[in-house]
């Protein structure tokens, strides 16, 4: 009974909204017992009971993950393991929030989202946009600003990381006002306005005044030329309303004798050609502005302000996605008006959260890990009637490509430290694995467009088979043969593996499972390799427990 | 973050697939007793995807009447079939037209590559009601290919246009029908060698089984279990010798010769190996089609001596083996071309008047159905729509295309969108 007694307590305090977070968020929404409240009043009202807590492999691999891209080190996971400091599940939380893999792996999911299409050959090559990114996350830069950025960048696209949003939204090269407000409205807002491109919504309440009146702000950016031909020459800017537009602009014009942000409707089934739309603002009136522009940057200011009715709460739901598996609001592009979602005070409550704590994404990410919901385990058999939205248990997530490729880099050229080094904590990069480049890795195992949390491992055939039969395991690595050499035992060697491999130790039956194999190969090096070959093509390895 | 969208296989059937697959037949090794016979009078398709989009005046709408900047330097050739002209490259399909729907009334609305290579895969534009849709490989795997398979159901090869990739997204049918992706089809299937000896191998794989076998039973997810499916079907094929369908060494000379020495031919030739083997659907894409200067529309002269020699012995193999009226063979791109030589010497983008091709698969050959006008800008007579198009393509392989499908959001999707007119001169 006691557990129920407190979270019977628990309960009562909220939605007062008053917190008491004693993991450290600050700002009043982003509370760790606020969302196992909530959690748990959706629970106790579907009659389900929560998993248990995850042990403290599960915790670290899991958190690991998800904050950084990667599993923990053989290393690290030992000296959690180790710890008895009871505080260490929350400084670790801290800690990793602090590493500079953090923005690494929040750029890659954004970059696959942002700019699914390849923009490095217009940029002269090099991919700028995703470690512009980085920067950005691990410079806690507010969301709103990064996303006012990437509405309103302007000038040579070579020299403005930022124009990577832009350049991703483009036909032949120009700026497509269609595709931007697509893009603005589904990865800004959580807003499917597609559909509502050629016709009126048929599932939502959008109409096509609301996908026009939106790609009207963008209807006077075009591209430019400073260098003739070469694409590091080429420019965004808003032009001004008459300027002609040269012979190879596909853009659309702008509508002639039109004051304030209009567009042009192509020729659809349902209009004429030539119809004029104005740029409104979704769900509200459109702005009065009759002048002459500049439009995007105030559009930018409005669409990303605490006032937008979607843009804090779509941020909190793909937050949340990307550590559940599932949006509070599922699908990921189905906010709007009157839609509810899971758990809708939760949801207000985090975004109310998020507001207040500056747009800064580290406080939501530390509230969420701190909770008892995202500390639950993941294992068990299944359950009959199991509701995925109710979160009783852990969703066993996939890893993205690259997140298996920097997992695969940790275990088989684990990160040395240099003599003298700050220890334990020190923020690790994991390397290249020779032979195979992380691009070229996530090419062969990504599959898909982004979508819900974007693109995962496919583990179709190809893939499988070039893990198992590939250039990766065949080569001898420092990974493995650290192990081996005097003095090593079958015992010590599978442990180690199992560390590496899973951040656990085997259970009794596993370590008889490898002493046999062990013991059955001709000799240490080539049962070790087995071992670790195993473990690295398992399904354990590549999912996020 | 979690599975892709799509209905994840269930756990009944991974069990089934990991039962066939990874646990239990460690020891016999190769197995052959479980390679899945296809499902008995189940139809088979071979897309042959013309990246880029093909003109359809120098194929096979020739206008031997028109100007000089229609033909583009081109004369027609008669056929098989009295009073059916194809493009003069052809000189060996022209033979086969008895076998042949050429449907010269194609009329879609997407002239922009990317767009227009999935809508053409998928029979949807693209994003429409915010589905992802399957392509039509995908769909044909679900719905034709045997369910328990050692080969895969799906397999794409060939080379594709420049900065595109192939069209593989399964949509909404979910990751077990995303197809099995083959770069070069010479190269058969690549990383399908152990690196260590076979007893080692062995060794490992059982070692594998007993971890995943472990997994299985300490969770409940479908992230896992679509993992694990993979596993299981990658371990099946090594097991079995019928990987030997991709291994194009084994044809001998004289088979192989008919197919011509492009890369092209030799994926026409793994596609009849993988129809033979019980493989439910093939494509083999040949690119380099959009030609829109004088130097790339002159190589595209080069790619229809591939197609005329790969496709005319794709089909001569399928005649040979009884396979060809349960085969159907489609050739297609995107879109066409414009019907007047550009300033450039070449020929733009065109999406309301081209022409697509079936050979095979029980329709009535030997017709061309549609017509475009005298210089083959617009169609003319009987257009055919997108879904016009993908229904009668279902219809011929014997999928009810008007069912509908639950998709992973709730919403139950038509197979092909509604109002199609099915091209019922063909069937």
């Amino acid at each position: 009974m006691g557990p129920r007694i407190a979270l019977v307590l628990v309960l009562t305090s909220f939605p007062a909204g008053g917190a008491q977070d004693s993991a450290g968020s600050r700002s009043s929404g982003l509370s760790s017992p606020a969302i196992d409240g909530w959690i748990g009043r959706g629970l106790r009202n579907a009659g389900r009971a929560p998993s248990a807590a995850a042990d403290d492999s599960e915790f670290v691999r899991r958190v690991t993950l998800d904050l950084t891209g990667m599993i923990p080190s053989l290393e690290e996971a030992e000296a959690f393991l180790a710890s008895p400091d009871p505080e260490k599940r929350s400084r670790r939380i801290d800690e990793l929030l602090n590493r500079e893999t953090y923005g690494r792996h929040l750029a890659t999911v954004w970059r696959e989202l942002l700019a699914p299409a390849d923009t490095t050959s217009a940029k002269g090559g090099s991919d700028s946009f995703t470690p512009w990114l980085a920067g950005e996350f691990n410079r806690s830069r507010p969301w709103g600003e990064v996303v006012r950025k990437l509405l309103s960048a302007e000038g040579r696209i070579a020299r403005s990381p930022e124009t990577g949003f832009i350049l991703a939204n483009t036909l032949k090269g120009d700026p497509d006002p269609a595709l931007l407000a697509d893009a603005t409205a589904r990865l800004f807002w959580g807003v499917q306005l597609r559909c509502a491109e050629c016709h009126d919504h048929p599932f939502a309440p959008w109409k096509q005044d609301d996908f026009w009146g939106t790609a009207a702000f963008f209807s006077r950016l075009r591209k430019g030329y400073t260098e003739g031909k070469n694409p590091a020459g080429f420019t965004f800017t808003e032009s001004p309303p008459d300027e002609p537009l040269s012979q190879s602009n596909w853009t659309r014009p702008y509508p002639e004798g039109v004051r304030g942000p209009a567009i042009l409707l192509p020729g659809t089934a349902r209009r004429a050609p030539g119809t004029v739309v104005r740029g409104k603002f979704l769900d509200q009136e459109g702005p009065t502005w009759n002048d002459e522009g500049p439009y995007r940057e105030r559009f930018a200011e409005w669409a990303t302000s605490p006032q937008h009715p979607y843009f804090d709460r779509n941020l909190v739901n793909r937050v949340w996605a990307l550590l559940f598996g599932r949006g509070l609001i599922h699908p990921l592009d189905a906010l709007g008006p009157g839609v509810q979602g899971s758990h809708p005070e939760l949801l207000d409550l985090l975004a109310r959260g998020f507001a207040e704590s500056g747009q800064d994404l580290k406080p939501l990410f530390r509230a969420i890990c701190n909770s008892q919901t995202y500390q639950r385990t993941s294992r068990g058999g299944p359950r009959t009637g199991a509701d995925p939205s109710l979160l009783d248990r852990m969703p066993v997530k996939s890893m993205r490509p690259e997140m298996l490729y920097d997992s695969l880099s940790i275990v088989l050229y684990p990160p040395v430290r240099k003599p003298g080094g700050k220890g334990a904590t020190t923020p690790i990069l994991p390397g290249a694995i020779p032979g195979t480049s992380r691009e070229e890795f996530a090419a062969f195992f990504a599959v898909g467009q982004a979508r819900e949390g974007g693109s995962v491992v496919n583990p179709g055939i190809p893939q499988v088979l070039r893990l198992m039969n590939g250039p990766i395991l065949a080569r001898e690595s420092p990974g493995l043969t650290r192990f081996l050499g005097p003095g090593s035992t079958s015992r010590r060697i599978g442990e180690s593996l199992y560390l590496a491999a899973y951040s656990r130790r085997p259970t009794p039956e596993e370590a008889q499972l490898l002493e046999t194999h062990l013991s059955g190969s001709d000799g240490p090096d080539q049962g070790a390799a087995g071992v670790l070959w195993a473990l690295l093509n398992s399904s354990e390895f590549a999912l996020n427990p | 973050m979690t599975c892709p969208p799509g209905h994840p296989p269930s756990r009944r059937e991974i069990l089934k697939l990991l039962a066939a697959g990874v646990s239990g037949v460690s020891m016999s090794g190769w197995m052959g007793s479980l390679a899945a016979q296809p499902r008995a009078g189940k139809k088979k398709c071979i897309l042959l995807w013309m990246d880029g989009g093909p003109s359809q005046t120098e194929t096979f709408d020739p206008k031997p009447q028109a100007s000089a900047d229609v033909r583009g330097g081109l004369e027609a050739i008669g056929t098989s079939v009295p009073g059916i002209q194809i493009g003069e490259k052809f000189p060996r399909l022209a033979r086969l037209m008895q076998h042949a729907a050429i449907l010269r009334g194609m009329k879609t609305d997407e002239a922009d590559h990317g767009r227009a290579r999935i809508t053409m895969h998928t029979g949807f534009r693209p994003g429409a009601g915010g589905v992802e849709y399957p392509g039509l490989g995908s769909t044909v795997a679900a719905e034709l290919g045997p369910e328990e398979s050692t080969l895969p159901n799906f397999v794409v090869t060939g080379s594709v246009l420049n900065k595109y990739d192939y069209v593989r997204d399964s949509g909404y049918r979910g990751p077990r029908y995303l197809p099995l992706v083959l770069r070069q089809p010479g190269n058969g299937l690549e990383d399908g060698q152990a690196t260590v000896p076979e007893a080692e191998f062995a060794r490992r794989v059982n070692l594998l089984e007993s971890l995943e076998d472990r997994f299985t039973r300490a969770v409940d997810a479908p992230a896992a279990l679509a993992h694990q499916a993979g596993i299981a079907g990658a371990v099946r094929l090594l097991r079995s010798d019928r990987a030997k369908a991709f291994d194009l060494t084994l044809e001998s000379q004289a088979s192989a010769a008919p197919y011509g020495p492009s890369d092209f031919g030799r994926g026409c030739l793994l596609a009849r190996r993988l129809v033979e083997a019980g493989v439910a659907m093939v494509e083999v894409y040949l690119s380099n089609w959009d030609s829109h200067e004088k130097a790339t529309a002159d190589r595209t002269r080069e790619l229809m001596t591939q197609v005329d020699d790969g496709v005319s012995a794709l089909l001569g193999d399928l005649r040979a083996r009884g396979l060809l009226e349960e085969t159907l063979v489609i050739w297609m791109g995107e879109f066409g071309r414009t019907p007047r030589v550009n300033r450039s010497g070449g020929r733009d983008h065109h999406a309301k008047g081209w022409t697509s091709v079936l050979f095979g698969g029980g329709i009535r050959g030997g017709q061309a159905v549609g017509a475009t006008d005298r210089e083959g800008a617009e169609v003319t007579q009987r257009p055919i729509s997108v879904a016009d198009f993908m229904g009668t393509v279902c219809r011929i392989l014997g999928i009810d295309h008007t069912r509908e499908i639950d998709t992973p959001g709730g919403r139950p999707i038509r197979i092909v969108e509604k109002g199609e007119h099915l091209i019922h001169e063909i069937l």
